[in-house]
């Protein structure tokens, strides 16, 4: 989803209010593309963006931030956390009345030695970073008295977690390829048919390509135990898509050529022709037909659930275009929902939300096809930073001249305020 | 999936039936005993109590544990050591001695709180989402082990949500039928922002989806120290006064629904006159202006935002308390007080941006320079690992728990971002309980007095406990009994 935002350089308010220039902020994407040609050079340059030409270069260079600024800020967060304005230990208060005002039964019973366990438990001076540094170490807290792997260290869990995840990846390659194949397709067939056939006629044909890498899958699926769940995906866009025949040519959210035909495929898929077209389709590419079973697997189209169980669901599918449905898709089977509820805990830094626009680019075209584009996939959701005034927490849009990297709002006060104050203007 | 049902779970063998439900969260402790009957919500509510989960020092070197806080008065340079850090118990000596003064001291202990027959007890005792296996450990055993409860189940805080009665928060049409019956909620979306964190936690049918819980590793405390800061900076130096400003937050801090026009709306430079006789003086051709209509108008709106906060003296006025802003008096006020020299003039500041700028770092945390995304970011991100009809079924079920919740506009606020990123076919609902903060008390509450079954599933007795040791608990807490319980 592209951010469309009203962009903050340029105040709304139609009074100019200060007694100076601007330097113009190059942090902020410039909504006028000429602009950064009008800028003083020397200053720009002062903040080692000298590059004109590519704004989105500078851009980035002008928001790098010097590791001394960045630790800074680390320190800042971390002072955010903090409890108390100063490192200080209470120790707990002696409770006087403890021997005194008890009844004999209760003393007795506190005299009643705490078990070594909780003597240790009680004992410990060690902090949240003592035991997170444990857990990310991988210590098994349980020692030999074994548990289940998933649910204790950090390390396991990662490792699972990224097991499960790689073990994602290599499933949905064997499904691009298949795709990337009907693509190819798709295209030796329009070239035939542009010749005679209308608009329509190509369709047609096309959406007959597009159900091979769909039933292919579906009848493979059936032989290979890992990429089972890919089955229940795929009947799931198969029964939830019968609603969606219609307007399915204005699509503009999918960039594949092929994918906005899909809904066409189990259209057609349950007049009964399917296996047909899948004959057909399979003629003139052999290399498909990987499975003896296929034709009779996809003929036998089942929409019910396959006995045998899944080993882990797999969230790359929802991504797939091909299997990309745009009502309310089907409920997921009771038993990838088990599958699910049966995940061990991530470690407490696995759980931690990650930040925008980490992942490669490649990822934001297939996030689009699940319901919910992945939070961690594409860079276009990134925001861009906002810049408040260290001073009155207005719009920060003059940059102190020090190069602190702190900003004001352009009032001559604020502006003094932080002259007072700021850190490199005292030398 | 609802396991034992009414009948069936009367009487299980194993737990006692006396069940003591313990919220235990970093900035209080909410807990009470479970009503055995099943009783409306307010009569249970009535049952739980909130305790500090602290110990103070005041100026004078005194030490207040837990409750006893509430006495004092002079909270200025009050330290505070606080056993939960980051959701969890590190501290379990500090922990100890609050638990032991406000449930197990006959003598300290309140008449509703107080445990007087652990062993008869079955105790529910919630964790965050993510607690470190160290730390569950080093709970179960002490648990088991100082105080013996008969019976214990360490659940993750906001799954007990799913056992309250959140139908009528979502439905529009009201169902009269027997609302027990539909419980827990198949699908719900807890967003928990309490003290240190906030914590996202997809639930089915009341368990949590591992795979698709995130944090934001900013909570009430950041909003805290950041306000001390800002108001630091620009106001008095309250650096030392926690407890003010956390009634300062508490008292004006709200959500804005539109920060753009609320940011112009407080800058000075927009004021006029009024914004401080400098400014304008830079202005040159924005006098013109200063007498038309739109400006006045201006400055009406202006006023909505900005408040006068007084501050508590610790003398006559011990709570400090907010009033709409008022420049004229304000200013005439000041300057009495300042030609008469009294002593005990109020000490007033006007709060304009801070009101909501403070609260923004919850949706966009780059604010102040952290990576981490805002809130509704965060759920995206975590509902992307989930299929996707569950992803529609959660974003229509969205519960806010936690203090912050209580932030005017913070639930609207998500719900309004979450709309942006979500298509339109899909619907979205954002809705807190009356009271965000003992909503998950309520809800465990709710498990214990309804659904005995399935605290049984995921409890353990002391026999058990002491005859399989801490790591079978711990896999029973997580995975229920598995048919390896009796």
């Amino acid at each position: 989803m592209p951010l469309i935002e009203e962009l903050p350089v340029t105040s709304t308010h139609n009074r100019p209010s200060h007694g100076w220039t601007y330097v113009p902020d190059t942090g902020a994407p410039n909504p006028i593309p000429s602009a950064p040609l009008l800028l003083g050079s020397r200053k720009r340059g002062r903040d080692g963006t000298t590059t004109h030409a590519s704004t989105a270069q500078s851009q980035a260079a002008a928001h790098k931030l010097s590791a001394k600024q960045e630790k800074a800020i680390q320190q800042r967060l971390n002072d955010l956390g903090k409890e108390n304005y100063r490192d200080v230990h209470i120790p707990v208060p002696k409770r006087d009345g403890v021997a005194a005002g008890k009844g004999r039964e209760r003393e007795k019973e506190k005299d009643r030695k705490p078990s070594q366990n909780v003597r240790r438990i009680l004992a410990y001076s060690r902090t949240f970073q003592h035991y997170l540094a444990d857990e990310e170490a991988g210590v098994n807290v349980y020692g030999s008295a074994g548990i289940v792997s998933g649910v204790v260290g950090g390390v396991s869990n990662t490792g699972a977690a990224s097991g499960g995840h790689a073990q994602g990846q290599q499933q949905q390659k064997p499904a691009d390829s298949k795709r990337v194949r009907g693509g190819a397709m798709v295209d030796k067939e329009q070239e035939k048919m542009t010749t005679a056939a209308g608009r329509r006629n190509g369709s047609l044909k096309q959406k007959q390509t597009v159900s091979t890498p769909t039933m292919t899958t579906t009848s493979t699926n059936t032989t290979t135990r890992t990429t089972k769940t890919r089955k229940g995906g795929a009947i799931e866009s198969d029964t939830s898509v019968k609603t969606e025949s219609r307007a399915v040519m204005g699509d503009t959210d999918v960039d594949m050529a092929d994918a906005p035909d899909i809904p066409l495929v189990s259209v057609s898929a349950e007049t009964g022709t399917s296996a047909q077209q899948t004959q057909i389709q399979q003629s003139p590419l052999p290399s498909t037909s990987t499975d003896p079973n296929q034709l009779s697997q996809s003929q036998s189209q089942s929409n019910q659930i396959p006995e045998d169980s899944v080993v882990s669901y797999d969230p790359a599918l929802d991504r797939d275009p091909l299997l990309r449905t745009r009502d309310l898709p089907k409920m997921p089977s009771e038993r990838v929902m088990q599958a699910l509820l049966a995940e061990p805990p991530l470690s407490y830094t696995a759980a931690r939300a990650k930040p925008l626009g980490g992942a490669v680019d490649g990822m934001s075209v297939s996030t689009r096809a699940g319901g919910v584009s992945g939070g961690g996939g594409s860079s276009s959701l990134l925001r861009p930073q906002r810049w408040f005034c260290t001073i009155c927490g207005y719009w920060g849009k003059v940059r102190c001249k020090n190069g602190c990297g702190e900003r004001v709002c352009g009032l001559l006060e604020c502006w003094r305020g932080h002259e007072g104050v700021c850190s490199l203007g005292a030398y | 999936m609802r396991r034992g049902t009414k009948a069936s779970a009367r009487n299980v063998p194993g737990l006692p039936s006396t069940t003591f439900v313990l919220d235990n969260g970093g900035y209080t402790i909410k807990a009470g005993f479970a009503p055995p009957e099943t009783v409306p919500d307010t009569e249970a509510l009535s049952k739980c109590h909130i305790v500090p989960n602290t110990l103070v020092r005041t100026r004078d070197r005194k030490t207040y544990v837990g409750a006893q806080t509430e006495v004092i008065t002079d909270w200025s340079e009050a330290l505070f050591r606080r056993p939960v850090e980051n959701g969890q118990v590190v501290s379990w000596e500090a922990q100890k001695e609050i638990w032991d003064q406000s449930f197990f001291d006959e003598r300290t202990a309140q008449k509703d709180l107080s445990v007087k027959n652990p062993v008869d007890t079955t105790l529910i005792f919630t964790e965050p989402p993510n607690t470190m296996p160290a730390l569950q450990k080093n709970a179960d055993e002490i648990i088991m082990e100082e105080w013996g409860f008969g019976g214990y189940s360490r659940v993750i805080g906001p799954s007990l949500n799913a056992y309250n009665d959140l139908h009528p928060l979502f439905e529009e049409v009201q169902t009269p039928a027997d609302q027990d019956a539909d419980l827990p909620m198949e699908c719900l979306l807890v967003i928990d922002s309490g003290y240190s964190h906030t914590t996202i936690t997809p639930l089915f049918n009341g368990r949590p989806l591992h795979r698709a819980i995130r944090r934001l590793d900013f909570g009430g405390k950041h909003l805290t120290n950041l306000l001390k800061e800002v108001i630091s900076v620009r106001h008095f130096d309250l650096h030392q006064d926690n407890k003010i400003v956390n009634d300062i937050k508490e008292d004006v801090c709200f959500v804005s629904d539109d920060f753009k026009r609320d940011l112009e709306k407080t800058w000075k430079g927009n004021q006029g006159k009024k914004g401080g006789g400098k400014v304008v003086g830079h202005h040159g051709d924005t006098n013109v202006n200063l007498n038309n209509p739109t400006s006045q108008d201006d400055f009406r709106t202006t006023d909505e935002v900005r408040v006068d906060y007084i501050l508590p003296d610790g003398v006559h006025l011990l709570r400090g308390f907010s009033r709409p802003y008022d420049a004229i008096s304000a200013a005439r006020k000041r300057k009495q007080a300042a030609l008469s020299g009294q002593a005990d003039a109020e000490i007033a500041m006007t709060l304009g941006n801070e009101r909501f700028s403070i609260p923004e770092i919850l949706f966009s945390p780059s604010d102040i320079g952290s990576k981490q995304p805002g809130i509704a970011d965060i759920v995206m991100q975590s509902l992307a690992v989930l299929p996707p009809l569950v992803q529609a079924t959660m974003l229509s079920n969205v519960l806010v728990v936690g203090g912050n919740a209580k932030i005017p506009g913070f639930v609207e606020r998500i719900q309004a971002e979450l709309r942006t990123r979500v298509k339109t076919e899909w619907m979205v609902r954002v809705r807190k309980m009356h009271d965000p903060i003992t909503s998950t008390w309520l809800g465990g509450a709710r498990l214990a007095s309804r659904f005995p079954g399935t605290v049984r599933e995921y409890g353990v007795t002391r026999q058990e406990y002491l005859e399989h040791g801490s790591a079978w608990a711990a896999r029973r807490f997580v995975n229920g009994g598995g048919g390896k319980g009796p």
